[in-house]
């Protein structure tokens, strides 16, 4: 199946659009979080469209929020949305030469490792975010917002992008664009594994010690260094 | 599609159903059982067409065929199931729901497939753990509620034989689509007899349509066009033996989230054990050791 890119961007957006705004009743964290399946769209629809599909989940986040959480602080939800469908894509391309699918168990190994790297790094964006721009620091936002992401997206996104590229359907996935740090020097595989510990480690800090970044101002030195892995990954 | 593929889209059938519950609980409870069925069909069947109308011009006769057929089977499983479950308590209902797993092999039967040595072995383990599961306390059978749950455990049973000869022939995924469609027919026409008022006697709440929204998608759409999917590559027991850790998936996801659940599971050691022997009894179900078996005692003697 093939689609052009308004179609993408569409049909993206309207699923995002419409299982976000679904669950706008279901608060996790009053103005902020909730009970979000609609997680499991952005890695998939990344995988699959590329960066059409990762600008529809930071716009379709952004019409959702009118339902509900809708305020400054949901310009960072347009960019952790996007960077939830954007990263996978980009991850996925650098340690496979096969288009997505989930075919063999080192391919569903991969796709849960990009969840679980796109869950922590969606949960420090927005947690350090509010920290950093609005001056509100919540823990509970960091938890729930990795859980709900890397819950729903191995849940449901497996099971989606597993229709996506089966042989019924066999939707035409978007082509790898190339790397312009990594592409130039070969340090992919110990520069994202740095990435995915320095992500473990605010993980441990916030999740199980309970460090916040008022008491500890070295964890906004992890946070810059995220800040620069995460951009290497992007571009 | 390999196996492993198709046995997580169907763990992520088994994974909706269960969570489900959460969200009927949250329904008023003046919506009638059409009413329910009407509203989440017919949410569901809007936004299938919606996503699937260019390749609804593809349907054949034998699509609105099988559609029909099917979601006769599903609308009166619906019926039964919600009588059945008015009658009886909720482990009796629940027990007799799953009785399922042995009634797919018989009918399997009736149509010269011939479950395999595990299959049988798998599903007799799984009853054990259903058994262990309700703490062997079931009584008060002798009740017209057990007629009703057996007739709605024999038509999901009729309907997965028939969804596996369907999806082999015809595309899944317009047979989800059309099916939505006529449940949601099946359900307003009920309905209509029950409430002429039908869609005007509902009082519509952000909560209400933010429920009847999330129960099309994760009770109706997603887990039928996927189950029809996924049949088109795996065996009625495969679907069944899946299916029949429901009980499994319940278990844990009251304990991770127990206000959802009304805090009414608790994870004690009969419920922990019928959840390891179910398991078991699906592992046992899903593999063919005894048939290797069978034929490794074969050679010898030969």
């Amino acid at each position: 199946m093939i689609l052009s890119k308004r179609n993408q961007f569409l049909i993206t957006f309207a699923a995002f659009f419409v299982l976000g705004a679904a669950f706008k009743v279901m608060v996790l964290v009053e103005g902020f979080t909730e009970v979000r399946p609609v997680n499991a769209i952005p890695p998939v629809a990344g995988l699959a469209f590329g960066p059409i599909g990762a600008i529809a989940c930071g716009l379709a986040n952004l019409a959702a929020d009118l339902f509900g959480s809708f305020g400054w602080s949901s310009s960072l939800g347009v960019a952790a949305n996007f960077v939830a469908a954007y990263l996978p894509y980009r991850l996925w391309h650098l340690f496979s030469p096969e288009s997505p699918n989930l075919r063999s168990g080192k391919n569903i190994l991969l796709f849960s490792g990009i969840c679980l790297t796109s869950a922590l790094t969606v949960a420090w964006f927005l947690a350090f975010g509010l920290y950093t721009f609005f001056g509100l620091w919540i823990e509970e936002v960091y938890t729930y917002v990795f859980f709900n992401n890397l819950g729903f997206s191995l849940l449901f996104g497996l099971p989606l992008l597993i229709v996506l590229t089966s042989d019924s359907v066999s939707l035409s996935l978007c082509k790898p664009a190339k790397p312009i740090i990594f592409g130039r020097c070969n340090i992919k595989g110990p520069a994202c594994a740095a990435y995915l510990l320095l992500m473990l480690t605010i993980f441990a800090c916030v999740f199980i010690f309970h460090i916040d970044p008022q008491n500890a101002p070295w964890l906004h030195g992890l946070s810059a260094l995220s800040q620069l892995g995460l951009l290497c990954q992007l571009i | 599609m390999t196996k492993t593929e198709n046995n997580i889209l169907l763990f992520s059938i088994t994974l909706c159903w269960s969570a489900s519950y959460v969200f009927i609980k949250s329904l008023p409870p003046e919506l009638s059982s059409f009413a329910y069925l009407t509203l989440t069909a017919g949410i569901a069947a809007v936004v299938l067409v919606a996503i699937f109308w260019r390749q609804l011009k593809q349907i054949t006769r034998g699509t609105i065929i099988s559609a029909l057929i099917l979601s006769l089977l599903i609308t009166a499983n619906l019926l039964a199931e919600r009588e059945g479950i008015a009658l009886l308590p909720a482990s009796n209902a629940s027990f007799l729901a799953a009785l399922t797993i042995l009634v797919v092999p018989a009918l399997m039967l009736l149509f010269k497939q011939k479950p395999t040595r595990n299959h049988i072995a798998g599903a007799v383990i799984i009853v054990l753990g259903l058994c262990l599961t309700n703490r062997f306390a079931l009584s008060a059978f002798v009740n017209a509620g057990t007629l009703y749950m057996l007739l709605a455990c024999l038509t999901y049973a009729v309907y997965i034989v028939v969804a596996d000869r369907c999806t082999k022939k015809e595309n899944p995924l317009l047979i989800g689509v059309l099916m939505m469609v006529f449940t949601a027919v099946f359900g307003f026409i009920l309905w209509l007899f029950e409430n002429p008022a039908t869609f005007f006697s509902v009082t519509y709440t952000r909560e209400l349509l933010s429920s009847l929204f999330i129960l099309a998608f994760f009770s109706k759409a997603y887990p039928f066009i996927l189950l029809l999917f996924s049949q088109k590559y795996a065996d009625p027991m495969r679907v069944t033996v899946i299916a029949s850790t429901e009980p499994i998936v319940t278990l844990g996801l009251a304990v991770i989230i127990p206000a959802a659940f009304g805090a009414g599971e608790t994870l004690d050691i009969f419920s922990l054990a019928g959840a390891v022997i179910i398991a078991g009894g699906a592992v046992v179900a899903g593999t063919h050791f005894l048939k290797a078996r069978k034929r490794a005692e074969g050679g010898m003697h030969a």
